[in-house]
């Protein structure tokens, strides 16, 4: 008679839970976050058991900003169900609301290296590249490299995605596996522009811009509305227009490139003038820089790197000179940076 | 029980089933097995029905809270308001008209059966306690619900001694193993259930029953959880304690809860006392007006309703801050002595539980404003249960272990026992009683109790005894060790004039002597006195 009367309890009790279950379902999708919580709540007072109740209270938690609340029921399901990965993944969401990255990578990890029933594989992927991102910017490059790699592999045959993922593994500075993606896109998706401009970008980074360029040229010849690849082209010409050290050029051409750096950059310097008074040492360095410029140059053979040298300097004094908010221009300083790597 | 056929008359049949109980109860009490074999046999269906008991109790309590607070408050808000009222003045009707012997909390009346009336607990008990509590608690009121589980597992013990007929020294033991069985059963916690038992019920560590105790302890949480599955009483989520002078804020919340426990009993004392004096009518009017108030109490705090577990879930998981956590613990008190004092039926275990963890979670969440470092707010909530139950009930080691089960947790151990100690000491010191002491007094009854037995300084042998000033040589017969309680020393001074006191290291080595004189003047009897005790 006790079991008859304990079944039809627990059954009572499901019931019930199941049903403020449901109305908190509804009420959370009318956006009534605060009265879906009282029902969750509700639900879990009945069915303390059921996983799927204090995970979805647990996530709208986290979505209401309750986040003490939302970490002790992801904490408590995490316990039972450590190998899971929605719950770690709603425990590194907390993580990261809280702004303790590392305890989120952590969770992170976790989630996308545990259990994902099979339906949840784009909810595991998108974990992954939230991941990702807070990797990235962590500045933890290697393991962003890894989670990369592993999203390429179980990539979809998306172009879009594939090329994303490139994109990502340049910034991370990892090229040759950059370069490789880009080249499967083309070879797989060839009247996409995608691939192209992902080796200019590549090349772009390594510095061979004349390659580069031959990329996107490429690229837009295949998609010629691809902006971005534009965009890029147009940056590549500018780099290669001020570039003094580029290969096989003339003694006279890159003499002529250096005065223009010179003279660009001291524009640059002039810019920022208007807006701050210039400290005794940048306004000596931009009458350096003028005298320069303004010197008899043909007789001397070291001229030439004489202008370069000073654009550096110029430059150089530039970030700590001009505010803020005068972006650098962004040809100039990959030109300097050529010249400081030679 | 089978039923009487149709052509059998009521009367008849009534003879038939008696005649055939009083068969079983022959063949139960005659069953081949011996005394110690029966006794703990009989431990065993002791935690069976028991745990049964109380798992009807639990679903009782909840079928009369989900329609008097649940469907009816969802119709009609006020509802709330009504409910402990109505369910209060219902409940003291069943005690007070159909089942008077199930007045009290539950815990002394349990220690009256044990000591006064050889463990003697009426199956009428059981069921007006069965009844009344379940109305009373479920309604609304704040009490709780272990005590008079203590008491009908006591019940269940005392019918079933009777049926296997058991003498009447061993019906004195079985009353408690019921008791333990009962408390185990509705915490789902067999150690606390034992050692509250031993520690507040029996007041005795040296029960010869400890051994059925657990096993009825056990068999009524095993019976107890194949009904009502595994579920812990509380869902505590994993923390660990981030250093160790955090033990500080433990201790505060140690003192506070202390005082605390300390002026709580020292109200419920005072209300008594004042109701005590109240014409007849208050046994009903007290009640409702406690219920009303409680109800409207529960309009703001719905929390302080009924035992409150559901809410110390949700605090344990982070619902409340700690202002609504402080707010939920002084409300809590005002509403559990409102209750408790009306004589409103239901038990104290489970207010304690939730006031102390409602403060402690208040005092953590405050610390962590001024020093951010400290450990999770569940911690401080556990600690406080824990050193409020120890500064009411004053049964520390029962509150240790307590919390160490309810939260499985092992870190929790060592702020468990300094918060709790602290609590203990300073509830002691401000007020001497305990609170069933306290309550048994004011009954004008006077029960053992563990902290008696804890105060009390037994004379030993080495106090009476008239040390050797030099060497004397042992001789043949009975000797006593320095340690040995002075009563030992009496029974053996009955058989011959002096005892000599002997080394436990070395049994040659007679430290001295000891005679009636020197155990009188341990005791401080005056000649005077002694010889008017021979004149009676």
């Amino acid at each position: 008679m006790t079991g008859a009367i304990s079944s039809s309890y627990k059954r009572e009790r499901l019931s019930l839970g199941q049903q403020h279950y449901a109305d908190g379902q509804a009420l959370e999708r009318q956006g009534q976050m605060e009265a879906a919580l009282d029902q969750y709540r509700e639900a879990l007072l009945f069915v303390p058991d059921q996983q799927d109740y204090r995970l979805s209270l647990g996530i709208a938690l986290l979505k209401a900003g309750h986040l003490d609340e939302a970490q002790a029921h992801l904490q408590q399901l995490a316990q039972e169900d450590p190998t899971n990965g929605r719950i770690n993944l709603a425990l590194a969401q907390v993580a990261l609301k809280r702004k303790k990255t590392s305890e989120a990578i952590e969770s992170y990890q976790r989630a996308v290296y545990e259990y994902w029933p099979p339906e949840a594989v784009p909810e595991r992927r998108r974990a992954r590249w939230e991941l990702v991102s807070l990797l990235h910017a962590a500045g933890r490059r290697n393991d962003e490299v890894a989670e990369l790699l592993q999203l390429y592999s179980s990539s979809p045959n998306d172009p879009a995605e594939r090329a994303n993922i490139g994109f990502l593994l340049v910034k991370a500075g990892a090229m040759s596996e950059a370069a490789q993606i880009f080249r499967n896109i083309e070879l797989n998706f060839p009247q996409n522009s995608f691939g192209h401009r992902g080796l200019g970008e590549v090349n772009f980074a390594n510095g061979d811009y004349v390659a580069a360029r031959h990329e996107f040229q490429h690229a837009l010849r295949v998609s010629p509305n691809d902006h971005d690849a534009q965009a890029a082209l147009t940056l590549t010409n500018a780099v290669i227009d001020l570039d003094p050290v580029l290969p096989n050029i003339s003694y006279q051409e890159r003499l002529r490139r250096s005065q223009r750096l010179l003279s660009r950059t001291v524009n640059e310097m002039n810019q920022c003038l208007l807006e701050k008074v210039p400290t005794p040492v940048a306004q000596h360095q931009l009458d350096s820089a003028r005298d320069l410029l303004a010197r008899p140059h043909a007789s001397e053979e070291d001229y030439s790197l004489a202008l370069q040298r000073t654009a550096a300097q110029v430059w150089q004094n530039r970030s700590s000179f001009c505010p803020a908010s005068v972006p650098p221009n962004r040809a100039i300083d990959l030109a300097i940076g050529r010249i400081s790597n030679e | 029980m089978s039923s009487a056929p149709a052509d059998v008359k009521p009367n008849e049949a009534h003879a038939g089933f008696r005649s055939h109980w009083k068969s079983v109860q022959f063949r139960l009490a005659h069953i081949g097995l011996s005394e110690a074999q029966r006794f703990l046999l009989l431990a065993l269906l002791i935690g069976v029905f028991s745990g049964i008991l109380v798992v009807l109790f639990h679903i009782t309590i909840d079928l009369v809270t989900w329609t008097s607070l649940g469907a009816l408050t969802g119709r009609f808000r006020f509802a709330r308001l009504a409910s402990p009222a109505i369910g209060a003045v219902i409940a003291c009707f069943v005690v007070r008209k159909v089942f008077p012997r199930a007045k009290g909390s539950g815990v002394n009346q349990t220690k009256m059966a044990i000591y006064t009336s050889d463990g003697y607990v009426s199956s009428s008990t059981i069921a007006g306690k069965f009844i009344a509590c379940a109305i009373s608690i479920g309604s609304g009121n704040s009490l709780g619900p272990e005590d008079p589980s203590l008491q009908m597992g006591a019940g269940v013990a005392s019918r079933l001694g009777r049926i296997f007929n058991l003498p009447r020294s061993s019906m004195r033991l079985i009353a408690p193993v019921g008791a333990a069985a009962g408390i185990a059963a509705a915490f789902n916690t067999p150690i606390t259930g034992v050692l509250f038992v031993l520690e507040e019920v029996l007041a005795d560590w040296s029960a010869t029953a400890v051994g059925s105790i657990v096993l009825a302890a056990v068999s009524a949480v095993v019976t107890m959880r194949a009904f009502l599955g595994n579920a812990p009483l509380f869902r505590i989520p994993s923390f660990e304690l981030a250093n160790a002078s955090e033990l500080l804020v433990y201790l505060l919340i140690g003192v506070v809860g202390g005082a605390l426990s300390a002026l709580f009993i020292t109200v419920i004392e005072l209300c008594k006392k004042h109701i005590d004096k109240l014409p007849h009518w208050r046994e009903y009017a007290l009640p409702a007006a406690a219920g009303f108030l409680t109800g409207v109490v529960g309009l703001w705090f719905p929390e302080v309703m009924g035992a409150g577990y559901d809410a110390i879930n949700s605090a344990l998981h982070g619902q409340f801050n700690w202002d609504m956590l402080l707010y939920l613990g002084l409300a809590k008190i005002v509403v559990t002595v409102l209750c408790f004092s009306a004589e409103t039926p239901g038990g104290m275990f489970a207010p304690a539980l939730f006031i102390g963890a409602m403060i402690g979670g208040a005092l953590g969440g405050m610390t962590h404003r001024i020093w951010p470092f400290g450990a999770a707010a569940e911690a401080y909530m556990l600690v406080g249960m824990g050193t409020f139950f120890a500064g009411v009930f004053r049964a520390p080691i029962t509150s240790i272990f307590m919390v160490f089960e309810v939260s499985a947790s092992y870190v929790i151990i060592l702020p468990v026992m300094i918060a709790n100690t602290a609590a203990y000491l300073i509830s002691r010191r401000l007020h001497e009683l305990a609170f069933f002491k306290m309550l048994a007094q004011l009954e004008g009854v006077n029960l053992p109790s563990a902290e008696e037995k804890r105060n009390f300084q037994p004379l030993r042998v080495e106090n009476a005894m008239k040390r050797a000033t030099s060497h004397i040589t042992p001789e043949a017969g009975m000797r006593l060790y320095p340690d040995e309680p002075l009563d030992a020393a009496l029974r053996l001074l009955s058989l011959q004039e002096s005892v000599q006191v002997i080394s436990r290291m070395r049994p040659d080595d007679v430290l001295g002597t000891v005679t009636l004189e020197d155990v009188h003047r341990a005791y401080g009897i005056t000649d005077c006195q002694r010889s008017g005790f021979g004149a009676k």
